[in-house]
């Protein structure tokens, strides 16, 4: 096997998300300084959720002829139970996580319900220009965190999802800071906000409960964190949430166990259905 | 959730994947719904969605060589590998990826390289839960995977289609 043949196995399977960690960090550090890599990456990234669009069957499609809609083996049933149960046990292990948006009506919750709006706008609008917009040059490191005095993105490839979008201008009521997409393989897409000023969201995860689509927000000091997604697996939702809470404390890389959570329960996630 | 649910989750990519391996939209509902009936009257079914994954596609696919071998055309399904890599595929200038010239170029591949395509990229598979289904390993997915992206992306950039504009013209926020 040739060198490029070599280069072009690696660079597929980075975009793939199937490179072990330190492999993944030399393909990011070459992306981040060879602008032909990034190009190469970006127009791979492309192809991948251009080819997901063909999951796209006609609005008349059943899975299941109408005859077959009613058959509900018993085992699928217990094995909903335990799995319902499973995920109660994560969740009550993982830590409590605040809710906002129906009882609750301090100022905390009527400014995270205001962000929650506009967060919401873009995000949705985001995701349905994705098929016919091309992703921005992939030129953003995906290891650890770039350590660029303002702008840090967080390593989540773990869980199988790269920086495809970086807006680098992004405004949510008087807060201004960026906001970083990512997108997945299965249909996964994260719009990941960080603002700066004087808000008065809790520095305690905050779940927005009582809508689609799914939000968690934090703060540390002045740094405030909003994070939203549509159609993903609620315990995979949150446990990107608390890896990232962590992470934008200190910024510090993820531990081997972090890493290995994140990769276990994105392996065991269904895709997204949004 | 329950099985119904279970499976509604992977309409869409049982959609995706038989439409790829078929290029037919009646042939492709038609294998879906025998695998869902399959999947849904089945005796043991894999718990570890993973498993359950490679499972629901390796029916479905099962499904549509059991097409071919009735219809006499088992051997259409050929992988044809490319032969080197074109260093214009590194390169890659500017191409037009979209929706609708990618769906023209994948209908183009053998059927094999549509198929490892379709299992990565619109199934959703990891490469280890791709290796299982097709009994390979994994370094030959890996390598199944780049070169069909590389057919792929040779025939997007020597096709005459002219991608539609998006309707959105690209507004970012």
């Amino acid at each position: 096997m040739s060198r490029l043949e070599k280069d072009w196995e690696t660079l597929n399977a980075y975009v793939d998300g199937e490179l072990a960690p330190s492999e993944a960090a030399a393909v990011a550090r070459d992306i981040a300084q060879n602008p032909g890599t990034a190009e190469t990456a970006a127009t791979l990234s492309s192809l991948k959720s251009a080819l997901l669009e063909q999951a796209d069957p006609p609005g008349d499609f059943e899975l299941l002829p109408p005859a077959a809609t009613d058959r509900k083996p018993q085992v699928w049933r217990a094995a909903h139970t335990a799995a319902t149960a499973a995920v109660l046990v994560i969740c009550m292990a993982a830590g409590a996580i605040w809710h906002w948006g129906t009882s609750r009506h301090d100022t905390a919750n009527i400014q995270v319900t205001a962000w929650y709006q506009e967060a919401t706008d873009i995000h949705r609008d985001w995701v349905a220009s994705r098929s016919g917009e091309r992703p921005p040059a992939l030129n953003i490191p995906a290891t650890a965190a770039l350590t660029a005095p303002e702008l840090r993105i967080p390593d989540l490839s773990d869980s199988g999802l790269t920086p495809i979008l970086l807006q680098a201008e992004a405004q949510l009521g008087s807060m201004t800071g960026y906001r970083v997409g990512y997108g997945g393989s299965r249909g996964c897409r994260i719009s990941f906000f960080v603002l700066q000023g004087d808000g008065e969201i809790p520095v305690h995860l905050t779940a927005r409960k009582d809508g689609a689509p799914q939000a968690l927000a934090w703060r540390h000091d002045h740094a405030h964190y909003l994070l939203l997604a549509e159609g993903m697996a609620e315990a995979r939702f949150d446990l990107i949430a608390r890896t990232l809470q962590n992470v934008t404390a200190d910024w510090r890389p993820l531990s081997p166990e972090i890493r290995t959570a994140l990769q276990k329960n994105r392996d065991k996630s269904a895709p997204c259905t949004a | 959730m329950d099985q119904r649910e279970r499976l509604e989750s992977y309409r869409d990519r049982l959609y995706g994947y038989a439409i790829s391996l078929s290029q037919d939209p009646d042939l492709s509902r038609d294998l879906v719904q025998e695998c869902a009936l399959k999947a849904l009257s089945a005796k043991k079914i894999p718990q570890d969605e993973p498993a359950f994954r490679a499972w629901l596609f390796r029916i479905l696919r099962n499904a549509f060589l059991d097409h071919l071998r009735a219809a006499n055309k088992l051997a259409d399904f050929t992988l044809e590998e490319s032969e080197d890599l074109d260093p214009d595929v590194w390169s890659a200038e500017e191409r037009m990826v979209d929706a609708v010239t990618v769906r023209v170029a994948l209908a183009a591949l053998p059927t094999g390289q549509r198929d490892i395509i379709a299992l990565i990229d619109i199934a959703g598979l990891r490469y280890a839960e791709a290796a299982v289904l097709l009994d390979i390993p994994v370094g030959t997915v890996m390598s199944r995977v780049s070169r069909a992206r590389q057919a792929l992306l040779l025939r997007i950039s020597g096709s005459n289609v002219t991608p539609l504009k998006s309707a959105q013209g690209g507004r970012r926020r």
